[in-house]
């Protein structure tokens, strides 16, 4: 990875979006300073990590960090034990820490009987929602996630996406690491393309639609609804590059009525 | 990934050449030769001879000389320990003495012998890895046992063990390292601490591992299974082992080489 | 059965030792030679108990399943079967068993007692088909996902079954490696080979010929994918995912802007627009 510039704000959704090995992995895992930058550096509020190597522990309690198939990082005996590991490392009053797993089972939808069952038994998608609960209940400032939404079905990503946007509301700082161009258009105010370490392209989703309809990035497939908007364009169609069904269905009958 | 960096870990490098060439099993009971031959040396002349041996056989295995220094890397340490007890832990005549720690005269032969020794055994150990792809060497081993077969030893079931633990090494490595990583971000403590405290805190990466190890293992069973694995019989190779002549003028060359060294050794004045 | 079927179910029922429930129940299917076939359904219901069956790592607890015109149930059956079928798997990495590409491949020619000269031309084959010939002796572990599963197909293509089906291949995968995965796939079914595809989809059910759908192990639909893509309803249900060009697609249907024929893919809908 070299010279990538990114800045997140609280309550922002921003996206990396990129091919396997283009970084973005390796950026996520900046933002919690578990890997240390050789050049430049990365300051959480305001908090750079070169010169605080000991305030880093403070630095990875604001930014949690949700690996892929975090499911896979799972080995409590309960589902209530997985997600007070967090609160219990960062030292939360003994007190507040059944407050802590009951809210974040809440925003996971975890129902209340599954508290005392072994999370190993639970179905894959039910291991994954303790999994972020685990870091959700450290209650942190940001939030970054590779690629939540692997392996999931349709209604998984979506409710997936229901509890981040949620999260983004409260405040907390979302970034989303996919090679899901398609979703991240959808939810994200501004995405950020990496190609083989570099930073590409930087912007909102319509910002960038338009310049992947002037170049191809290498390892990024264009979502088919605003690549077929692109081509309707380009064949003379007063249509809007955009990723919404609706909005193109209702432009495109203009366009062919008229 | 990152570990596999700064390890050779013995990875097998094809060049292609006469050595790479070479039937597995000369290659292993050569280097079981070698290994016996250098554990028996002595002198400081004939570790240079094994050195040299050595240095011959990674030029004619067109072997870059760094990648095979490099397969020391994971016992550096240990070769250093084992110099420095024998520095400061040999009786002899003393040339160096600071309050209890003493250097003698035979200390610092001892420390570089020793030393020494361990950097050759690892080498040439090392050197049989990067000429000989790991199914030859569990092939080879397979071939190598086989005669015991009859008696119930289960060679193929060893060969093939191996092979599926070394190709894993480096894919558990990685995951060792994800997972590490996703407790760390959840505040686990794994650098702090006695050894005790640190097992502890270490269960939090080991259960994990074993879940996916045994996931691991019922997959590839599976796997296996539906590609027609049912144990050795009747199996065949893409490239079976073929004794040659080569072969054959080879392990008598690396026996010969031993004998010689070793009696060279024992001829030579007494230290 | 005739000639031109591969794989027949009759009544096939499955129930796993020790539950109580049926994994299948009742499979009549016939699974004709070269044709593509996709399995679709919900988790849960029974597609990967069914997919197991093709190459008898299980065998019917009730009715019988026939490959290549042999009863599974047999042992004769049995062996016919794991030659007549492959399957990829949905892990990429628990699917491979050496540490070279090329030595992976030749794991199932070898496990079949197939001469040392005939196994290397068929690994350089099923190499050459998979578009992975330059990797012939790069280490496992360093293949991406996609070229992973690519040779998960060689291994499966080397021991030249005329079957092959895929467990949900895909979805540990990137966008790139679905599309390389798929292009192979395509290409293996222009040369002739029946190919058996559980997935959940879109892009991936529009390469098929024919889909049928399993709910809590019985087979309740059978039809085109285009046909499929009509049952708007039923489709969640089913575990299907409905991506945002389907339902632009539909709505354009619906508003008669396009013809309910043409297919829920870019380039035939711009056709269909702007002719």
């Amino acid at each position: 990875m070299s010279d990538v510039s990114l800045q997140v704000n609280r309550g922002e959704w921003i996206s990396v979006v990129g091919h396997t090995g283009s970084g973005k992995s390796t950026l996520a895992q900046h933002m919690n300073a578990l890997l240390l930058p050789a050049a430049g550096d990365v300051a959480i509020d305001g908090i750079g990590v070169r010169e605080n190597r000991s305030q880093l522990r403070e630095i990875r309690r604001k930014v949690g960090l949700v690996f892929q198939y975090p499911e896979q990082q799972i080995f409590e005996e309960t589902v209530y034990d997985e997600i007070a590991f967090g609160p219990k490392n960062w030292r939360v009053p003994k007190g507040e820490i059944p407050e802590r797993v009951a809210e974040a089972m809440t925003l996971t939808g975890l129902a209340e009987r599954f508290r005392t069952l072994s999370p190993f038994n639970l179905s894959g998608g039910e291991k994954r929602r303790v999994a972020i609960a685990s870091v959700l209940a450290v209650r942190p400032d940001y939030l970054v996630l590779d690629e939540p939404t692997a392996g999931l079905d349709a209604s998984g990503k979506r409710e997936l996406c229901r509890l981040l946007a949620k999260l983004k509301e409260n405040g907390t700082g979302i970034v989303h690491v996919t090679h899901d161009l398609e979703l991240a258009v959808e939810v994200s105010d501004k995405i950020l393309v990496l190609t083989n370490g570099r930073s590409k392209l930087w912007g909102t989703p319509e910002v960038i639609l338009e310049e992947l309809m002037e170049c191809e990035v290498p390892g990024l497939v264009m979502p088919p609804v605003p690549f077929f908007a692109g081509r309707l364009r380009d064949l003379g169609l007063d249509v809007p590059v955009t990723w919404d069904p609706e909005r193109l269905v209702d432009a495109i009958e203009r366009s062919v009525r008229r | 990934m990152k570990f596999l960096n700064h390890l050779t870990l013995g990875q097998y490098v094809p060049t292609g050449s006469i050595v790479h060439r070479a039937d597995p099993r000369t290659k292993i009971v050569a280097t079981l030769f070698f290994l016996a031959g250098v554990f028996l040396a002595d002198h400081g002349m004939v570790f240079a001879l094994w050195a040299a041996t050595l240095g011959g056989i990674v030029v004619l295995a067109r072997l870059p000389v760094s990648m095979v220094l490099r397969t020391a890397k994971p016992v550096l340490f240990l070769i250093l320990f084992t110099g420095l007890i024998h520095l400061f832990f040999s009786q002899g005549t003393p040339v160096f003495q600071w309050g209890i720690l003493k250097i003698t005269q035979e200390g610092i032969r001892m420390a570089f012998k020793m030393g020494f020794r361990l950097f050759l055994l690892v080498l040439y150990a090392g050197t049989l890895t990067l000429t000989t792809s790991p199914t030859e060497l569990a092939d080879g081993l397979e071939r190598l046992f086989s005669p015991l077969k009859p008696l119930g030893f289960p060679a193929h079931e060893m060969a093939m063990m191996m092979t599926i633990a070394i190709r894993f090494i480096p894919t558990l490595l990685d995951e060792t390292d994800r997972i590490m990583k996703a407790q760390l971000a959840r505040g686990a403590d794994l650098d702090r601490g006695g050894l005790f405290r640190r097992l502890r805190a270490f269960i939090p990466v080991l259960i994990p591992l074993f879940v996916i190890v045994f996931q691991r293992a019922d997959d590839l069973a599976v796997a296996m299974e539906s590609r027609n694995y049912r144990g050795g019989a009747g199996r065949t190779r893409m490239n079976p082992l073929t004794w040659r002549m080569q072969d054959s003028v080879t392990l008598v060359l690396a026996l010969a080489i031993t004998l010689a060294f070793s009696f060279l050794d024992a001829r030579l004045p007494g230290l | 059965m005739t000639a031109g079927t591969i794989v027949s179910f009759r009544n096939t029922g499955y129930t796993y030792p020790g539950s109580e429930k049926a994994a299948l129940r009742g499979i009549d299917l016939d699974v004709r030679k070269g044709e593509w076939l996709a399995v679709l359904g919900a988790n849960g219901s029974g597609k990967s108990t069914l997919a197991r069956h093709f190459n008898a790592l299980l065998v019917p607890t009730q009715g019988a399943c026939f490959v290549g015109g042999v009863d599974t149930k047999t042992e004769e059956g049995q062996r016919c079967a794991r030659t007549q079928a492959a399957i990829v798997f949905q892990n990429p990495e628990n699917q491979i068993v050496a540490a070279i590409v090329e030595e992976d491949v030749a794991f199932g020619p070898e496990n079949l007692g197939i001469a040392p000269e005939e196994i290397r031309k068929r690994v350089k084959d099923a190499l050459e088909e998979t578009g992975l010939a330059e990797l012939a002796e790069k280490p496992t572990y360093a293949l991406s996902g996609g070229q992973k599963q690519r040779l998960a197909v060689a291994g499966a293509i080397a021991m030249k079954p005329p079957c092959l089906v895929l467990d949900e291949a895909t979805s540990m995968l990137d966008p790139s490696g679905r599309k390389e995965l798929q292009q192979v796939l395509r290409r293996l079914h222009t040369e002739g080979m029946t190919l058996v595809s559980i997935t959940h989809r879109m892009e991936e059910i529009l390469s098929c010929d024919r889909c049928v759908v399993l709910e809590s192990g019985t087979l309740v639909w059978e039809g085109s994918p285009v046909d499929l893509f009509r049952e708007e309803k039923r489709l969640a249900g089913w575990g299907i995912d409905v991506p945002p060009l389907v339902v632009l697609w539909r709505e354009l249907v619906r508003r008669n802007l396009i013809d309910g024929d043409v297919k829920p893919v870019p380039g035939e809908m711009v056709s269909a627009l702007c002719p």
